[in-house]
């Protein structure tokens, strides 16, 4: 209950602004490779990470796939304003990785801690990281965990601290570069994310959280994350990411592989809040063990075009997979967002939980496919959507494809959309709120399905970011 | 010599998906025959199947009509377009115009005699002015080597209402698409789907109903069951154009899967370019339940005899519904495969229709 | 004394007809005023007039509360300046808990602040005065709840507020006994320890035996035809409204001759 209160009372307290995100800090100094792609490149960026022979061929390897597949061309939002050869794969600020924000240069210390990461630490967090541009610049994590055998560094030296084989059993094996063109550009010059292993049996009680800062403009992020979660364990991850905002385009390609296993638990948290030069085209996957369960919580509230669908693959009896989400596509942005889920073994579930809002001439897009194997005996799938309209200059599409081939299976769908009804405003407006106040409050209840699984700082930072734009703020 | 040719983005998604899902759009072959291949013409009112299979459609027709009914006509007797069977045409090509306050019947039905390898279709364009009410059946029910393709294109403007009833009781490959345009103020427009699908069947449809007037309304309920291997599309859209303010679009399906080798894909879509307006959706894809199953066992069915009674309502519906000899003809031909002979004299007592099936 | 609230030649409407004629209205501090009518009379529609719902225009007359004119200000400012209106089919909103809009309306007006702690306490005190389950200020906004539930939110939520016009729109519909009472013991407490006006809306009498009425007003097809003393609703319990249907009508031929 006073939880409740809490965040509500935060809520009407803090003045909230955008210049929380949009500031530059200097780029002087830093190592910023030449715009566009090429095999030089991608020999660089190996070559500066040091690492083994079998990554740099996967990395050419990719890269040659690249230049082969195509674009998406027939559906989605257009990634025409996008140019590679504008955008340089790898910036580099001049610093070795902290474990001691101390350690952290000024100009970067202080951009995380107007991002309230180093207090959100001390507060509820078992560990964090901290990626500005390419590079992870801060690494910490609780002793206790770390005795308990919790491994939370980067995938970079993942491969140099001896978790070579793991690294080399899991990494690329979900998503696989062939599996899209932005996939393929993922691997050829990766640089930067997580890499979490969790043993057998250990359960974390705070999450461990992983945030990105792009700061450096005209550049791409591409991280990668590999959490692995051995059978019985539990862990909640958090990533965070956002930018300033620059006339150029900015683009993230990010990978998520997350690796299940016999029941085990992942949650795994996005509040997404990308500035809106920014093409978010991240992909995620999970696959998910007898008996394990992934839940995805997504907030989406940045960028100028996202394709994000998390997806989960149910390869275990008994496996679970939940979705919940909330788009909130203002002015100037098209977000195509949703998620996949394969139901492939018997007496899985699946749940589909997604928002979305569309103002200002937002587009916002839902897709989400569920596809039920002949393998699925007694698979229960439910999917269901909501959209509000918050004015007439906005788009907002419901996409929701449905493959079932067991005929043991059941799933349902329901979409609704619609905009706020008169009558609400009218009964918020008799109790002495303003209409643009009532909005807000309808807009943060509608929402609170998706805020209320969050921890709280998080569902507090996602109140502020619909007020914003609620208020039209953002730019 | 007659050659085949591939039809494009027939039944396309007005707003394309994953490519790998393979759910887009339903690849079909079509004899070529003399005519060769054109690029199709912008039509006034689009149909459903898409531009390829329509242009096509009308390219092959061998009985084209234009019906006309006058101001505040009401007409009497059902424009027949029956296709398939012995004496009928193999692709016909319609189009009725409803004048002001007018209002008719269009029955199609695609049959066919024994089995065979043919494509047979129908291209029917309706042309609903101010108040016009049109009510379209579509029946079909034909041998598994034949395929199918319906094609339906209406535009209401204020205050014109279209109902269409389908009863999709099987060919090889059934497709149906159809694309109504609400351009007019309070236009309704109202889509009754029932189907069975068996065997090998494969049975494709594409629904895109458009609501740009204001206050206009577009509803949609689809009902079926897949036995064996048969494998169903539905893709069921509703666009909520700019400009329709106070539209709205409700659709409902539900799929019983009934078959060890089913496969039933549904992408129930709404698109929204609209503030003032409702759309809902809602699907139900699975078995019966388990509860209703152990209830009909109390009372003497087994599964088997279970999921042939759902399909049984199907068949009812079908009959009782049945506009026209040929559609009864058709029903009743889709209940002796369905059902079996026995059933046949059974469901002409329940739909209360008199006499035999006609020759 | 001039009037707390005064309506004068009021007409007003939906976009497609007229359902007010011409009404006019007084209401002095502190006093209790019944209006009364059939069905479709226009009794609610003069109510959500009153609190600026914007489903309605109005388009002569004026309203005026405190000797300010309101006809054109929006509902919010109305609350605040004292007007409350209790819905006869209040509104569900998901998603707000029921407590933190307890708290945000409250905050809204200076003269109830408080500390977040008192409010607790303030809460706790009217919801047990309404024999209601704290368990309901954590769920969603008259979310799943019953008609009695959602009757007794309204009350809370007029016993929080304490405003100077309380407007009862068909508080006592579709309420059991035990619902009736409770929603009877807010009006009281409401007179009672704040002493603002009231103008029940109602076409039923049993919620007014306990209440203490000033004065009782008619309506019929949107025209009053009949004001007088609280007399009159044993009157029309008795006999209905057959009586001031007739008046109308007569009043209406005589405009016509």
């Amino acid at each position: 209950m006073s939880d409740v209160e809490d965040r509500f009372a935060a809520d009407d307290l803090s003045e909230v602004s955008r210049d929380l995100y949009d500031f530059v800090m200097p780029e002087s100094g830093y190592e910023r490779y030449a715009d566009g792609l090429s095999r030089e490149v991608v020999e660089s960026i190996s070559r500066k990470k040091d690492e083994p022979d079998w990554m740099l061929k996967m990395r050419l390897d990719a890269l040659a796939l690249y230049e082969h597949m195509d674009m998406p061309s027939n559906w989605g939002p257009s990634i025409a304003g996008l140019d590679m050869s504008n955008i340089s794969a790898y910036v580099s600020p001049k610093t070795k990785q902290a474990n001691s924000w101390d350690d952290v240069p000024d100009d970067i210390k202080e951009t995380f801690e107007r991002l309230g990461i180093p207090e959100a630490e001390r507060d509820s967090l078992a560990g964090v990281g901290a990626q500005y541009d390419s590079e992870v610049v801060y690494h910490n994590m609780r002793d206790e965990v770390a005795k308990q055998g919790v491994i939370y560094t980067t995938v970079e030296d993942a491969l140099k601290e001896g978790y070579e084989d793991i690294v080399h059993k899991y990494f690329g094996t979900l998503i696989k570069p062939q599996y899209h063109k932005f996939a393929a550009l993922h691997y050829a010059v990766w640089s930067g994310g997580s890499f979490v292993y969790v043993p057998e049996g250990v359960s974390l009680d705070y999450p461990l959280q992983s945030y990105f800062r792009l700061n450096a403009a005209g550049a791409g992020q591409f991280e990668h994350t590999l959490i692995i979660l051995e059978p019985g364990s539990y862990l909640h991850f958090i990533e965070g990411c956002s930018a300033p905002k620059y006339n150029v385009a900015n683009l993230h390609a990010g990978a998520v592989e997350l690796f299940v296993g016999k029941g085990a638990k992942l949650r795994y948290s996005t509040v997404e809040n990308w500035s809106k030069n920014m093409y978010n085209l991240n992909t995620k996957r999970a696959r998910v063990e007898e008996d394990g369960s992934i839940e995805w919580v997504s907030g989406s509230f940045g960028s100028h075009v996202s394709y994000l669908y998390p997806t989960s693959e149910l390869v275990g009896a008994r496996s679970n997979s939940e979705y919940t989400g909330i788009t909130f596509a203002g002015a100037t942005q098209d977000l195509d967002t949703g998620c996949k889920v394969i139901l492939d073994a018997p007496d899985t579930t699946a749940s589909v939980n997604a928002k979305s809002l569309s103002k200002s001439g937002g587009v916002s897009t839902f897709r989400s496919s569920v596809v039920v194997s002949p393998k699925a005996d007694n698979a229960r799938v439910s999917v269901s959507c909501a959209s509000l309209m918050l004015d007439a200059d906005s788009r907002s599409d419901t996409i929701p494809a449905m493959d079932v081939r067991n005929q043991t299976a059941s799933v349902g769908h329901e979409a609704t959309i619609g905009r706020i009804s008169d009558e609400t405003l009218m009964y918020l407006m008799s109790r002495g709120i303003p209409e643009n106040e009532a909005r807000t409050m309808v807009v943060n209840g509608f929402a609170n399905p998706v805020s209320k699984e969050l921890p709280l700082e998080y569902a507090v930072e996602m109140n502020n970011l619909i007020k914003l734009e609620m208020e039209g703020a953002i730019g | 010599m007659e050659g085949a040719a591939r039809l494009s983005g027939v039944n396309e998604l007005p707003t394309p998906t994953w490519n790998y899902l393979h759910i887009n759009d339903v690849p079909v072959s079509v004899p070529t025959g003399a005519a060769s291949p054109s690029y199709p013409p912008a039509e006034k009112i689009p149909g459903g199947t898409g531009p390829e299979a329509s242009a096509w459609l009308s390219r092959s027709a061998d009985a084209r009509e234009s019906v006309v009914v006058t101001h505040g006509q009401r007409r009497e007797r059902p424009v027949e377009l029956t296709v398939g069977g012995k004496d009928d045409a193999r692709i016909r090509d319609t189009l009725v115009t409803l004048c002001d306050d007018s209002e008719a019947d269009v029955v199609v039905v695609a049959r066919s005699d024994r089995d065979g390898d043919a494509t047979c279709g129908s291209r029917l364009r309706l042309d609903l002015a101010r108040g016009a009410r049109a009510h379209v059946h579509v029946y079909v029910a034909m041998h598994d080597g034949y395929q199918y393709i319906d094609d339906i294109g209406a535009a209401l403007a204020d205050d014109a209402s279209l109902d269409v009833h389908y009863h999709l009781l099987g060919a090889g490959l059934t497709v149906c698409g159809l694309r109504t345009e609400n351009v007019g103020f309070r236009a309704a427009v109202d889509v009754d789907v029932r189907y069975l699908c068996r065997g090998n069947q494969t049975l494709d449809m594409n629904y895109n109903l458009r609501l740009s007037g204001r206050k206009s309304t577009a509803d949609l309920n689809a009902y079926g069951v897949l036995f064996d291997n048969a494998r169903k599309t539905l893709r069921d859209t509703i666009d909520l154009v700019r400009g329709g303010k106070g539209a709205q679009g409700n659709e409902n399906e539900t799929v019983l899967l009934a078959g060890d080798g089913v496969v039933n894909k549904s992408l129930p879509v709404i698109l929204c370019d609209e503030e003032d307006v409702v759309g809902n959706h809602g699907a139900t894809i699975g078995s019966v339940s388990e509860e209703q199953l152990q209830y009909l066992r109390a009372r003497g069915l087994d599964d088997q005899a279970a999921n042939a009674l759902f399909a049984r309502s199907v068949i009812d519906s079908a009959t009782s519904q049945a506009p026209t000899a040929a559609a009864r003809d058709a029903a009743l031909f889709a209940a002796r495969r369905f059902l079996g002979d026995d059933a046949v004299d059974d469901v002409l007592d329940a739909s209360g229709v008199e006499g035999k099936e006609e020759a | 004394m001039s009037d707390l609230l005064s309506v004068s030649g009021l007409t007003a409407g939906t976009e497609d007809k007229t359902i007010l004629h011409d009404i006019d209205l007084g209401i002095e501090a502190g006093k209790s005023y019944v209006l009364m009518g059939p069905n479709g009379a226009g009794k609610s529609t003069l109510g959500h007039v009153i609190m600026g719902d914007p489903q309605y225009t109005v388009t002569s007359g004026t309203i005026a509360f405190e000797g300010r004119d309101i006809t054109s200000e929006t509902p919010d400012k109305r609350s605040l300046a004292g007007i409350y209106l209790s819905y006869q089919a209040p509104v569900e909103i998901p998603g707000v808990p029921l407590y933190s809009f307890l708290r945000t309306i409250c905050q809204k007006r200076p003269e109830l602040k408080m500390t977040s702690r008192q409010f607790r306490q303030r809460v706790n005190e009217v919801c047990e005065q309404l024999s209601m389950s704290t368990d309901y200020l954590t769920r969603d906004l008259n979310v799943g709840f019953s008609g009695g539930e959602k009757k007794k939110v309204e009350m809370l939520q007029l016993l929080l507020l304490q405003p100077k016009l309380a407007i009862l729109d068909e508080t006592d519909s579709g309420l059991d006994v035990d619902a009736l009472s409770v929603v009877s013991r807010g009006i009281e407490a409401y007179r009672s320890t704040c002493d603002g006006a009231l103008l029940i809306i109602t076409h039923n009498t049993r919620i007014l035996e306990r209440i203490n009425v000033d004065q009782v007003h008619v309506m019929v097809h949107g025209n009053m035809v009949s004001s007088g003393p609280s007399s009159l609703i044993d009157e029309i319990d008795r006999e209905g409204f057959a009586k001031y249907e007739a008046m109308l009508a007569q009043k209406a031929q005589g405009e016509l001759a």
